[in-house]
C-alpha cells in the first residue's frame, strides 16, 4: 500500500488557516458592527470632570453627538491611567463603533490606543497627544488628533510679553507650571521660544502648581520670595493663573510683576494680568465628532488638526467655555 | 501642652525629661538653619510670614486630625472639607449673605460633616478609615454637583480679611491658628473631656469602664476635625477669593496626617500633643517653602519631603523607644508606682490595645 502523501493535505490546511487569518484581518480592518446601527455608539473617555475644561468638552460631546445621531457613552477616568484603561476595555466589551480618547497621560495613552486597535475599533484622540514613541513601540496608531497647538499658544503669549515689555527689556521670568505633563511643557517651550529673541530675558525658576489654584498661590508666593527680582510670571494653566494672580497681589507687586498665562475662567485681563491664551474645548469635541462622521462615511481625514488658541489682553475677558 | 497626668514631676522622684516635642523641634531648627544658610531670601521676615501663612491650612487640618488621632481614629475627609466649605461660603456670599454669616454657615456645614463621621464611626461601628473615606467622596462630590465644576468668585472684599488681613502686623490666618492651637492645647490639658480623649485612645475598653462617655467624646473629636477642615476652607477661599471645588484634594490630607505624626501624635491613639502637631505643620511648611525659595526642581520636592518626614519620625521613634528602655531598666514596680495609669499607657509601643 502506498504511503499517503500528506504534503498536499498540509499545504491545503496551511492555505485554509492563512485564509482564515486573512479573513480575520480584513474583518479587523473593517468598521465594527455597531457602526451599522441606526444610532452608532461612540465611547468618549475623559480624564476628569473636576476641571471646567473637561466639563465644556463633555457637554459638547453629548450635545453634538446627539445632533449627529450618535449614542455617546461617556467614561470619566478620575485622573487615573489604570481606571482609563479599564474603561477602554469596557468599551471593547460593549463593541462600540469608535472611541474618542482624551488620555489622562500621554505615555500610558498608547496602551489604550493599542487595546482599541486590537479590537478593530477606530480611535480619535483629543487634547492630549498620545506619545509617539510609545505608540511605535507598541505598534499602535490612531486615526486623528484634534487639539490646541500648545507650542503656538505659549509662543503667542510670549510674543505679547515681548511686545508689552520690549525686545531688549530685562525680563526675569518665573514659571508656575505643571512639569509632569507634556501639553503644559509644550506651552512652556513656546513661551521660552518667544522670550529667546530678548538677550536680557532669563527664566529663573519653575514651580509646580499641580493645576490647583491653592497650590499655585503657595508656590508662586514662595517663588516671589526666592526671586524678588522676578517681573514676569508665566502660568501655563488656568488654575495656575488664578493662584499666581493672587500671589502677585498679596505680595504687593501688582505694579512690578506681570502675569502671562493660559486663561483663568471668568477672570478679566488687567494691567497686571496682561495677556492669556484660551483653548476652546467644546470646539475640539465638535471637530473630532465631525471628522469621525466623515471617517465612518469612508472619507479621508487629516491625521492632525491643530487649533490656534485665542488671545485676550488688558480690558478683555474670556467668554464661557474659553479656558486655559 | 502635654496632658498633665502624663508629665513626670520632681515630686514623684523621677528626673525631669526634655519635652516630648524637643526632638521634632530640633529637626525643624536644623531644617531652618540649613535653608537659611542656602538662601538669604529664606531667612527674611516676609518669607517667615509667607511660609507660616502657606502652612496655616495644613496646620488647621493637623489640629483637627490630632483630636481624632488621639482617640485612635483617623479623618480622611478633612482635605475634601476644604473645597466643600469654600464653595458653600462662596455660594452663600454670591446669594447676598454678608461674609461673617456665610462663614459661620460654612463652618456649620464643615462641622456637620465631622459629626456625620462621628455618628458613622461610633453608632454604626464603621471603621473610621472606611467611614471617613466614604464621606471624603461625598464632600468632594457636593461642590462639584453644586457648581458643575466651575469656580465661584468672591466679590465681598471684607471676606479677604480671613486669609489676607493682618492683626498687629501678623497675618490673620497665622493669628487664627495660634489662637486655635492655644485653645486646643489648654482644652486637652485642663478639661475633663480633654483627658477623656487621651483615655479613649489609650485604652477604649478601660476608658469606658472608667466612666468615659465614649459616644460624646467620639462625636466631639470628629466635630472638631470637621470644624478645623472648615477653617482651612475659609482660609484657602479667602486667600484665592474664589470658591474652587477641587481645592484641598491634593496633598493636604496626607500632609495633615504627616504633620501630626511627625509631631509625635501616635496613629494608634492616646499619645501626642497639639504643640507637636503644630511643629510638624511648620516643619512641612518650611520644607515646602524652602525648596521653592532655593529653586529645587519640583520632581525632587516630594522625595525630599518624604525623606524628611521619615527621618523625623525615625528620630522621634528612636528617642521614644530609648525612653521606654530606660523606664523598663528602672523596673516595673518603681515605674508603675511613679506614674498614674494613663502615663503607663502613654509610653507603650505596641499598637494593638487601642481598639
Amino acid at each position: 500500500m502506498n504511503k499517503l502523501n500528506f504534503r498536499p493535505l498540509l499545504a491545503g490546511a496551511g492555505a485554509l488557516t492563512l485564509g482564515l487569518f486573512a479573513v480575520g484581518g480584513v474583518q479587523a480592518a473593517n468598521l465594527p458592527a455597531n457602526c451599522s446601527q441606526p444610532n452608532p455608539t461612540i465611547g468618549v473617555s475623559l480624564p476628569n470632570t473636576v476641571n471646567p475644561y473637561y466639563i465644556a468638552m463633555q457637554d459638547s460631546f453629548k450635545k453634538h453627538g446627539a445632533e449627529l445621531g450618535y449614542t455617546i457613552n461617556m467614561a470619566i477616568a478620575n485622573d487615573s491611567d489604570p481606571n482609563q484603561l479599564s474603561q477602554i476595555d469596557a468599551f471593547v466589551q460593549q463593541g462600540v463603533c469608535a472611541v474618542v480618547l482624551n488620555a489622562v497621560d500621554s505615555g500610558p495613552g498608547a496602551a489604550m490606543v493599542k487595546a482599541l486597535n486590537d479590537a478593530g475599533i477606530p480611535v480619535f484622540t483629543v487634547n492630549v497627544i498620545v506619545d509617539d514613541k510609545a505608540l511605535k513601540a507598541q505598534g499602535a496608531s490612531f486615526i486623528q488628533y484634534v487639539g490646541p497647538d500648545q507650542v503656538a499658544g505659549g509662543k503667542q503669549i510670549g510674543d505679547q510679553a515681548i511686545k508689552d515689555l520690549g525686545s531688549t527689556a530685562k525680563i526675569v521670568a518665573g514659571f508656575v507650571g505643571d512639569p509632569d505633563q507634556i501639553p503644559t511643557n509644550q506651552r512652556d517651550s513656546g513661551f521660552k521660544q518667544a522670550l529667546s529673541v530678548d538677550p536680557n530675558a532669563t527664566v529663573v525658576e519653575t514651580v509646580n502648581s499641580k493645576v490647583d489654584p491653592n497650590v499655585s498661590l503657595q508656590v508662586a508666593s514662595d517663588m516671589l520670595q526666592g526671586h524678588p527680582d522676578i517681573n514676569v510670571i508665566w502660568a501655563d494653566t488656568g488654575p495656575g493663573a488664578v493662584g499666581s494672580l493672587q500671589a502677585i497681589q498679596q505680595a504687593g507687586k501688582a505694579d512690578s510683576v506681570k502675569l502671562y498665562a493660559f486663561c483663568a475662567a471668568d477672570t478679566a485681563l488687567t494691567s497686571t494680568y496682561a495677556a492669556c491664551a484660551a483653548q476652546e474645548p467644546a470646539d475640539y469635541a465638535r471637530i473630532a465628532l465631525d471628522n469621525l462622521k466623515k471617517y465612518l462615511a469612508g472619507q479621508d481625514v487629516p491625521h492632525e488638526v491643530l487649533q490656534p488658541t485665542k488671545m485676550f489682553v488688558n480690558g478683555q475677558k474670556p467668554g464661557p467655555g474659553e479656558v486655559g | 501642652m502635654t496632658s498633665p497626668s502624663l508629665r513626670p514631676t520632681p515630686a514623684t522622684g523621677v528626673k525631669r525629661r526634655l519635652p516630648e516635642e524637643a526632638g521634632i523641634f530640633l529637626v525643624l531648627l536644623v531644617v531652618v538653619i540649613v535653608l537659611s544658610f542656602l538662601s538669604p531670601n529664606f531667612r527674611t521676615v516676609s518669607n517667615g510670614f509667607n511660609l507660616l501663612v502657606n502652612g496655616t491650612v495644613i496646620a488647621f487640618l493637623a489640629l483637627g486630625q490630632t483630636f481624632v488621632l488621639l482617640t485612635g481614629g483617623i479623618d480622611l475627609s478633612t482635605g475634601a472639607n476644604i473645597g466643600m466649605t469654600g464653595v458653600i461660603v462662596a455660594l452663600l456670599m454670591a446669594w447676598g449673605l454678608p461674609w461673617p454669616i456665610a462663614s459661620l454657615l460654612g463652618l456649620c456645614a464643615a462641622t456637620a460633616l465631622g459629626l456625620v463621621n462621628g455618628v458613622l464611626t461610633h453608632f454604626l461601628r464603621i471603621p473610621a478609615f472606611i467611614a471617613t473615606f466614604s464621606t471624603q467622596g461625598v464632600a468632594i462630590a457636593i461642590p462639584l454637583i453644586i457648581t458643575g465644576a466651575t469656580s465661584i468668585s468672591v466679590l465681598d472684599r471684607g471676606f479677604a480679611w480671613i486669609g489676607q488681613g493682618r492683626v498687629l502686623g501678623v497675618p490673620t490666618p497665622v493669628v487664627l491658628v495660634i489662637i486655635a492651637a492655644v485653645v486646643a492645647g489648654v482644652f486637652l490639658r485642663m478639661t475633663r473631656l480633654g483627658v477623656h480623649i487621651y483615655a479613649l485612645g489609650g485604652n477604649r475598653a478601660a476608658a469606658r469602664l472608667a466612666g468615659v462617655d465614649v459616644a460624646r467624646t467620639t462625636l466631639f473629636v470628629y466635630a472638631v476635625s470637621g470644624f478645623c477642615g472648615g477653617m482651612g476652607g475659609l482660609i484657602a477661599t479667602s486667600r484665592l477669593m474664589v470658591g474652587f471645588p477641587a481645592t484641598g484634594s491634593g496633598n493636604e490630607l496626607f500632609y495633615s496626617i504627616a504633620a501630626a505624626v511627625v509631631g509625635g501624635v501616635s496613629l494608634f491613639g492616646g499619645v501626642g500633643t497639639v504643640l507637636g502637631a503644630m511643629i510638624g505643620a511648620v516643619l512641612i511648611a518650611a520644607v515646602s517653602n524652602g525648596m521653592n525659595v532655593i529653586n529645587v526642581q519640583s520632581y525632587w520636592q516630594s522625595l525630599v519631603i518624604g525623606v524628611i518626614i521619615l527621618l523625623g519620625v525615625t528620630f522621634d521613634t528612636y528617642r521614644r523607644s530609648s525612653s521606654v528602655r530606660q523606664l523598663l531598666r528602672r523596673g516595673p514596680a518603681r515605674g508603675a508606682a511613679s506614674k498614674p495609669p494613663a502615663a503607663a499607657s502613654r509610653n507603650r509601643v505596641e499598637p494593638g490595645n487601642s481598639a
